[in-house]
């Protein structure tokens, strides 16, 4: 009498609890065949070696069976005889392990693409700074108050890459502003506002045919739109703006009156933030300013500190 | 390949081998059409023009020697400038030439490792223009 064949899903369930001693002339072989499958390669490594030990005939059984060597606990054999279907299960066993490597280097290539990601993201940036003695320091400064603004408005995508790419790269579109009007001591005049109001859809241009920074270019496109409508380049308002943009547009603007400007000293950041609120809901996203006007205070000044030593941002967080 | 990702598809009738052979292909950032036997492999390539097909030697009922010459015959726009890899459980000369008779690019020996499998995808899907225009 042939013994009941377990289902895939009662043998699951033996394995999570586990029991790793089966026997395997109660295991069917495509059962079988799928826990290798989803083990081997996609789970959980100890438990599918241990599956693969105890019920799935290694190479060696299978060939020293024929020599007369006990291959009892091979699934599906009969005599001691291996069949067809064993060195089925072995080949393919094989492979999943095989599978299971390619998968392992091939992470660690991903990270390695990922370092070169990073690596050209920063040279963008650093273009905009060979332009603006400033930006350097104002590049570094939103990217770790944006960072860090954003684990309380977005916690769940502080992990993509991108994030951090679209803070570090929002003005990247300033490498195509003449240098008269990037480097003028004094406020613009309305031609030269024209030219500096280009910026972003310059910089959206750069980034056109990027697909890794799809959504970091929204947040050079969008980061000088307003809530109401009023901004540019193209008056998105509301929640039309992306919420990176919204989030980055308090960022960016508390970061600029705290600077030092040719024409005026840096505010206090206690005045800039009072600027977020009487403008929240006008120039910038309601709930982002309220987000913003709850961060810690030190917290906040601590990233805006104006660091006397250069240095590019790093974005922190890379996914696997 | 205009910017899309490359099509490749799959022809191979063991379920659990197709899941391997889908999980290694989709290392190779690809898009995946899979058919587990010859007659859908032959009319989902003439719906999706695939760039490449890994397609299995031994496939119940028409085989894929038979999906190859269907493919092969006539000149159907969909599947001319299509690669077609042979998965043969063989080395032999035999297979080799019959295979490659019946309009096949090339040929994968059973067992091959993921490794060889992505290989010969990237030899035959070829070097990538690093400016991105035609």
């Amino acid at each position: 009498m042939t013994p009941r064949r377990q289902e895939p899903d009662a043998l699951r369930q033996a394995l999570d609890a586990g029991v790793y001693e089966l026997d395997a002339r109660q295991v069917s072989g495509a059962a079988l065949r799928r826990l290798i499958v989803h083990n081997l390669v996609l789970g959980d490594a100890r438990l599918a070696e241990a599956v693969a030990r105890q019920v799935v005939p290694d190479e060696e059984a299978v060939r020293g069976s024929s020599g007369g060597a006990d291959a009892g606990s091979s699934n599906g054999s009969q005599n001691g005889q291996p069949t067809l279907a064993d060195l089925a299960t072995v080949q393919l066993r094989r492979y999943a392990v095989d599978l299971r490597r390619t998968y392992e280097s091939n992470l660690e290539r991903t990270r390695e693409l990922e370092e070169r990601a990073i690596a050209t993201v920063r040279s963008l940036a650093a273009a905009v700074a060979e332009r603006d003695d400033d930006t350097g320091n104002h590049i570094q400064r939103v990217h770790d108050l944006g960072m860090y603004f954003a684990r309380t408005v977005c916690p769940e995508e502080v992990a993509d890459p991108e994030l951090a790419y679209g803070f570090i790269l929002h003005d990247i579109g300033k490498v195509a502003v003449p240098d008269h009007v990037l480097r003028k001591p004094g406020p613009l005049d309305g031609d030269e506002w024209a030219l500096m109001r280009a910026h972003p859809e310059a910089g959206a241009r750069m980034l056109d045919d990027v697909p890794f920074l799809a959504r970091a270019r929204e947040v050079v496109l969008c980061h000088h739109e307003r809530w109401d409508g009023g901004g540019y380049p193209r008056g998105l308002r509301g929640e039309e703006i992306p919420l990176w943009a919204r989030m980055f547009a308090v960022v960016d603007t508390v970061d600029a009156m705290t600077s030092y400007r040719p024409y005026r000293e840096p505010l206090p950041l206690e005045e800039a933030l009072e600027e977020i609120e009487r403008n929240a809901g006008t120039q910038f996203d309601p709930r982002c300013a309220r987000n913003f006007l709850a961060l810690d205070r030190e917290d906040v000044a601590l990233r805006l500190q104006h660091s006397p030593e250069f240095r590019f941002p790093r974005p922190v967080a890379v996914a696997a | 390949v205009n910017g899309d990702r490359p099509k490749v598809m799959l022809v191979e009738d063991e379920e659990q081998l197709r899941l391997l052979l889908r999980l290694t292909l989709d290392l190779g950032s690809v898009d995946i059409i899979e058919a587990e036997d010859g007659e859908t492999a032959v009319e989902k390539a003439r719906l999706e023009a695939p760039d490449v097909i890994f397609l299995d030697w031994a496939l119940p009922g028409m085989t894929g020697i038979d999906v190859c010459r269907e493919l092969r015959a006539g000149d159907d726009p969909a599947t001319k400038d299509t690669r077609i890899v042979m998965l043969t459980g063989h080395s032999g000369d035999y297979e080799r030439r019959q295979g490659l008779d019946a309009g096949a690019d090339d040929y994968l020996t059973k067992p091959f490792s993921p490794q060889q499998l992505l290989d010969k995808l990237s030899e035959l899907l070829g070097p990538r223009n690093l400016l991105g225009s035609a």
